[in-house]
C-alpha cells in the first residue's frame, strides 16, 4: 500500500490555507504545497508530484473543478486521487463535484484537528 | 407574386420570438389540438401555427401538412400579421399578389388562406394561426371569428411558455443567490472556527486566566455556524428546494442513532432516555430522507433533552397502527403554555424557559422539521400539559 505523504494544497483564502496548513503539517504530519490559485498549481504540480490533490471550488480565475480537469490531462495525474474542500454543500452540488472525480467532499468550515485523520481514511479506504 | 412587408416594429418582435425558445423545438399537443381544432371547424385540410423569423416561416404545429418550413418571401402569414384582423384569400388564382406564388403554383398548391395574427404584448405579432384550403372558397364570419378565439388560445400557451422560462430564471437565480451567501458566510466561518480550534486544540500553552475566554468563542463560533446552516436549510426549504433521496430504511435505527448522537445532551441534562418499539417488530420500514429524517428525530430528541427536567426522562416510542409508523419523542419536563403553543412552528421562536442559555438553539429547529416531513407528505404535530410533559410526534406509512 502505497503511504500518503505529499499533498497540494489549493485555495485562494490566506486565513484557509494558514489553518490548513496547521492542521496539515503540525495537527498531521504532512508535506505541502499550498497554492493561492488554479493556475499557481498547473505550473508547480509537475515539478512538487504529490500523492494527493485537495481543492477549493469557488476561486477567482479557473475555479476547482476546472483546476482538476487541467491536472488530468497530465498523464501521470490522470488517476491521483482529489478531494474538494468547499462551502458548495448541497446534496446536488456535492453530487456533481464528485461526478469529476473526487474521492471526497469535505465541507467548510472543516474540523482542523480532525481534518489530517479524514484524510488519511479515505486514503486508507482507497488504497486498502 | 408580392411578399409581406417587413413590420415596422421587426427588431422588437425579433427579439421576443428568440425570447421563447420556441423556434425548432418538439410538436406539442396543445398547439396541435388547437390546429386539429381550427381545422375542423374552418373545414380545411390544412391548419398550421406559423411562426415568422428573419428568412422563413416555421410550423410550431402542421395539422394536414408535412413541411416544417417555407422561406419568408412566400410566407402567406407574412401578409396575415400586418393585418388588425383575420386576413383572408378566398381564391389565390384572382390574386395578384399571389398567384405566382410557388405555394400556390406548387404543393401545397394553395387556393385558399384565412390567417388570425398571434398577437403579444405590445402589439407584437409574431404569426399566425391560420388555415389553408387546396379549393377556393370563402369563411363565414363565425369561422372567423373561432378562428381568431382560437388564435388567442395560441397566444396563451405562448405568454404560458415565457411565464415558464421567467419562473426557470428566477429559480436559478434563486439557487445562485442560496449558493452565494452559503459561500461568503461559510469561508470567514471557516477561518474564525479554524483558528479557534487550532487555539483550542493547544489550550494547554494558553494562560489558565484566558482559557474561559478561549471556551467562549468556540461555543459562539459553533453556535454561529448552527444558526448559519439553520438558515441556510431553511431558506433552501422555503424555496423548495429541499433535495429528498428516498430510500428504504429503519426507523428503529434512525431512533437509536439519534439518541447515541445526543448523549452529550443526555450528560449535561443529566436525564435518561429510553427507546420503547414493537417487541415483535426487529425492524419498521418507511421510505424517507435517512439524512433529513435522521435530522427530524435528533433534533427532537435534543428538545426534549434540551426542556426535560435534571434528571428525567425521555421516551422515544414507535408504534405501528394499521400500517403506519408513529414515532414520537417525550419529555416530562415544563410543558409548553398554552398561550406559547402558537408560537412553536415561528421561525426564531424559542420558549421562554429556554433564555436562560442552558442549551442556546436557533429557534429553526421545528420549523426545519415542520418543512422536511411535509417533504415526506407527513407533518409534526404535539400534545403538551403545562408542568406534567409534552410529546411530539409524525406518522409515516410502513413499507410493506
Amino acid at each position: 500500500m502505497q503511504s500518503l505523504e505529499k499533498i497540494i494544497y489549493v485555495d485562494d483564502q490566506l486565513d484557509i490555507r494558514l489553518v490548513a496548513e496547521y492542521a496539515l503539517t503540525n495537527i498531521g504530519n504532512f508535506d505541502l504545497l499550498m497554492c493561492e490559485s488554479g493556475e499557481e498549481a498547473l505550473t508547480k504540480i509537475e515539478e512538487y508530484d504529490p500523492d494527493l490533490i485537495l481543492l477549493d471550488v469557488m476561486m477567482p480565475g479557473i475555479d476547482g473543478p476546472e483546476t482538476l480537469s487541467r491536472i488530468r490531462r497530465i498523464a501521470r495525474f490522470k488517476t491521483t486521487p482529489a478531494i474538494f474542500i468547499t462551502a458548495k454543500i448541497f446534496p446536488s452540488e456535492v453530487h456533481d463535484l464528485m461526478s469529476y472525480g473526487a474521492i471526497d467532499v469535505i465541507a467548510k468550515p472543516f474540523d482542523p484537528v480532525t481534518l489530517s485523520s479524514r484524510i488519511q481514511s479515505v486514503w486508507d479506504e482507497l488504497e486498502g | 407574386m408580392k411578399s409581406g412587408s417587413i413590420p415596422e416594429n421587426e427588431p422588437e418582435r425579433l427579439a421576443k420570438l428568440r425570447s421563447l425558445d420556441i423556434l425548432d423545438t418538439l410538436e406539442e399537443e396543445a398547439y396541435d389540438d388547437l390546429t386539429l381544432l381550427a381545422a375542423q371547424i374552418c373545414d380545411t385540410p390544412i391548419a398550421l401555427v406559423s411562426l415568422i423569423d428573419e428568412s422563413r416561416q416555421w410550423f410550431k404545429s402542421h395539422h394536414g401538412l408535412d413541411a416544417q418550413e417555407t422561406p419568408r418571401e412566400y410566407a402567406f402569414c407574412g401578409h396575415a400579421i400586418l393585418q388588425e384582423d383575420v386576413f383572408v384569400v378566398e381564391d389565390t388564382e384572382k390574386d395578384d399578389r399571389f398567384k405566382n406564388n410557388p405555394l400556390v403554383t406548387g404543393s401545397p398548391n394553395i387556393r385558399f388562406y384565412a390567417g388570425a395574427p398571434l398577437v403579444l404584448e405590445n402589439d407584437i405579432r409574431i404569426g399566425t394561426l391560420c388555415v389553408i384550403d387546396r379549393r377556393s372558397r370563402e369563411i363565414t364570419e363565425k369561422q372567423k371569428s373561432s378562428l381568431a378565439a382560437l388564435s388567442r388560445q395560441v397566444v396563451a400557451q405562448l405568454n404560458l411558455r415565457l411565464r415558464l422560462k421567467e419562473m426557470h430564471a428566477l429559480d436559478k437565480a434563486k439557487d445562485e443567490f442560496l449558493s452565494m451567501v452559503s459561500h461568503e458566510l461559510r469561508t470567514p466561518m471557516t477561518s474564525l472556527i479554524g483558528s479557534l480550534k487550532i487555539l483550542e486544540y493547544q489550550s494547554e500553552n494558553l494562560e489558565q486566566s484566558l482559557r474561559p475566554m478561549m471556551d467562549i468563542a468556540v461555543r459562539n463560533g459553533d453556535h454561529l455556524l448552527n444558526i448559519v446552516n439553520d438558515i441556510l436549510d431553511l431558506a433552501k426549504m422555503e424555496a423548495g428546494k429541499l433535495e429528498l433521496n428516498r430510500v428504504t430504511l429503519d426507523l428503529i435505527e434512525v431512533a437509536k442513532t439519534s439518541l447515541d448522537l445526543n448523549q452529550p445532551y443526555f450528560l449535561d441534562c443529566e436525564c435518561q432516555a429510553e427507546l420503547r418499539v414493537p417487541e415483535k417488530d426487529s425492524a419498521i420500514l418507511v421510505q424517507a430522507d435517512k439524512k433529513q429524517l435522521q435530522q427530524v428525530v435528533t433534533n427532537l430528541v435534543s428538545n426534549a433533552a434540551k426542556y426535560s427536567q435534571r434528571n428525567g426522562k425521555i421516551i422515544v416510542s414507535i408504534e405501528v397502527v394499521n400500517n403506519v409508523a408513529e414515532l414520537s419523542v417525550t419529555d416530562f419536563g415544563e410543558g409548553i403554555a398554552i398561550a406559547e403553543q402558537g408560537k412553536l412552528f415561528r421561525k426564531f421562536q424559542q420558549l421562554d424557559h429556554t433564555k436562560n442559555g442552558k442549551h442556546p438553539g436557533t429557534g429553526l429547529g421545528l420549523n426545519i422539521c415542520k418543512h422536511i416531513l411535509n417533504a415526506h407528505y407527513s407533518d409534526i404535530e404535539f400534545e403538551s400539559i403545562p408542568n406534567e410533559q409534552t410529546r411530539f410526534f409524525f406518522k409515516l406509512p410502513v413499507k410493506s
